[in-house]
């Protein structure tokens, strides 16, 4: 005799048969699917840098190669406008000969340019800038007498930059530097300072990268020091090696080394002309919160040797700096 | 019949880039990776090519799984076929016709560059390395190395790629927007870059691309907004150096900077 428990068994399984069998009638063939789908417009995907574009068929990475989105559509900008504030500490902060007066030095940035996104101009790519920016120097946050020579620095730049295949580039600049003291704002310095250089970038390995930069300028100076106005005339060529490492996403260290030739119309005393030889030694590390947001620390070691021995120096400094900068 | 009329409303678009170039009739394989199978218009023989012999327009490749072919022209052009590829030289001046499958296409600098048109778009270039996907329902994509390059949308638009960029279209739909790929990943990855012996001419030139853009991934920087010296983290970091002079006079402290 059948139970009232066995009469609903049956009848659900019933009803899940007759539904099973509408569905597999409702299944095209195999080949009526593949003929739907080459019908049927496919959808755009989710496009996400992180992720990979999509196959159009099975296997075409393995010839293609993988497509690993960085970004989505990218546009021209005209205006960049960034802030930097930086803290750092010297254990000579008056690049004394025999070093000995420490400070810490609060360095606050702000600048504005016109930086369009580079054009094409023949077989390169021809970048023109022109910007403002403004920073204040504050010495001895924590106390001691140097805080009396804090100063701002303001500066005027026109500059361009051509990228040629191989990854040269040359770049010439044209800049304006006027130091004025913070506590009555008088102008104590100003040089003109065109620059021009030459930078190659080269790969190292998959997440590195090599510059090396060939860097000469000259400085047409007014300085309002008891000697002379041209005191600070001078001439820069350097040659800088850095290699920026990609640890993580976020995380970029950069081991670099410097070294620059300075020749001076006068010496300290002003007696004659002067040469120096300058090597910068250092590391920094800068982490990205976001694209444009980041927070560096380095460590630095500077050694100068010259033929005026009132101008040798060596100093080691340390700090952090957080920037943000924005484009549009 | 709209993939049809896609398909001749892009041969109706030559290039005014390859106006003046030597022709692209007719090319010599140079090397062969598996089964590669030459295809006669006139008879539809077919015969399994060999290196050194030549490959002339009308005749059509097609490539086995696992397999691939490089063709070299005279002119040095070079055209590398993946697997599971139907191809062949269009009646177009320099121009391929590739029905499914990839191909890698880089003409030397002054020898007219190409075109490549598959069911759905139109890729045309000038002294540049691209790899060009298509499947024969209307699926398409680009992937420049070097250079810039040119594509001709279905829709009649133009868009321009430079390196590291893609654009790609999914059978039936619409283009995606441009996209900037990693380079350095997808090189390494791809059998039309690495799968054959003898290296690619334009290898030093993807390889700066790579370089450039591997800078960029190290800046933060994938918008191409600027071009960044990376020497001036000394500028853009470091303070102007200070010398601050004790006037002979005992007065206030002389502040003189030297960057």
């Amino acid at each position: 005799m059948l139970t009232m428990k066995t009469i609903k068994f049956f009848s659900i399984a019933t009803l899940a048969g007759i539904l099973c069998a509408l569905s597999l009638q409702a299944q095209p063939s195999a080949s009526t699917a593949v003929q739907q789908q080459q019908s049927i417009p496919q959808a755009m995907p989710n496009l996400m840098p992180g992720t990979n574009a999509p196959e159009l068929y099975s296997d075409e990475d393995a010839d293609v190669g993988p497509q690993h989105i960085l970004s989505l559509s990218p546009r021209r900008t005209m205006f960049e406008v960034s802030a930097d504030s930086e803290y750092l500490w010297t254990d000579n902060a008056l690049l004394q000969p025999n070093g000995g007066v420490e400070s810490t030095i609060f360095v606050n940035t702000i600048s504005a340019a016109y930086v369009p996104t580079p054009y094409r101009l023949g077989n390169g790519r021809f970048a023109p800038s022109i910007g403002i920016s403004s920073q204040w120097y504050n010495y001895g946050l924590g106390g001691h007498n140097l805080s009396t020579n804090d100063f701002n620095v303001q500066t005027i730049s026109l500059g361009a930059k051509y990228l040629f295949s191989g990854n040269w580039m040359a770049f010439g600049e044209f800049d304006y530097n006027r130091f004025v003291g913070q506590r009555d704002y008088r102008e104590f310095y100003h040089d003109f300072t065109p620059v021009i250089g030459l930078e190659n970038l080269m790969r190292v390995g998959d997440y590195a990268v090599l510059a090396t930069t060939l860097k000469g300028d000259i400085h047409d100076s007014w300085a309002g020091t008891p000697l002379a106005d041209d005191s600070e005339d001078r001439g820069d060529l350097s040659a800088a090696f850095s290699l920026s490492y990609l640890v993580n996403p976020k995380l970029v260290m950069q081991p670099y080394y410097r070294f620059q030739y300075t020749h001076y119309a006068w010496n300290v005393l002003h007696t004659g002309n002067r040469n120096d030889f300058l090597h910068s030694i250092g590391v920094s590390a800068a982490y990205y919160f976001l694209p444009n947001l980041s927070l560096r620390l380095f460590v630095n070691q500077d050694v100068r040797t010259s033929s005026d021995t009132n101008a040798k120096y060596h100093a080691v400094s340390a700090g952090g700096d957080l920037t943000y900068s924005i484009q549009f | 019949m709209k993939n049809l009329f896609v398909f001749l409303a892009a041969i109706a678009v030559i290039s005014p880039l390859v106006s003046h170039a030597a022709d692209l009739k007719q090319a010599k394989f140079t090397q062969i990776v598996n089964s590669v199978q030459v295809i006669s218009s006139s008879d539809q023989s077919q015969r399994t090519a060999a290196v050194n012999d030549v490959f002339k327009m009308p005749d059509v490749i097609h490539t086995g799984a696992n397999s691939r072919a490089e063709l070299t022209a005279d002119d040095k052009t070079v055209t590398r076929i993946g697997a599971n590829t139907i191809f062949s030289f269009d009646q177009a001046n320099r121009t391929i016709g590739l029905q499914q499958g990839s191909l890698l296409f880089h003409a030397p600098h002054g020898k007219g560059g190409g075109t490549i048109h598959t069911a759905s778009a139109t890729a045309s270039v000038l002294g540049t390395t691209i790899i060009v996907a298509c499947t024969a329902d209307g699926g398409f994509k680009v992937l420049d190395l070097e250079g810039s390059s040119k594509v001709q949308l279905p829709d009649g638009k133009t868009i321009d790629l430079n390196p590291g960029e893609m654009i790609f279209i999914l059978p039936g739909g619409g283009a995606s927007p441009i996209i900037i790929f990693n380079l350095g990943d997808q090189v390494k990855g791809s059998l039309l870059i690495n799968g054959f012996t003898d290296p690619l001419d334009s290898m030093p030139a993807i390889e700066a691309e790579i370089a450039r853009q591997l800078a960029k991934i190290l800046k933060h920087r994938y918008d191409d907004q600027n071009i960044y010296t990376y020497g001036d983290i000394f500028n853009r970091h470091n303070p102007p150096e200070i010398i601050i002079k004790p006037p002979p006079d005992g007065g206030d402290l002389s502040i003189i900077p030297v960057r």
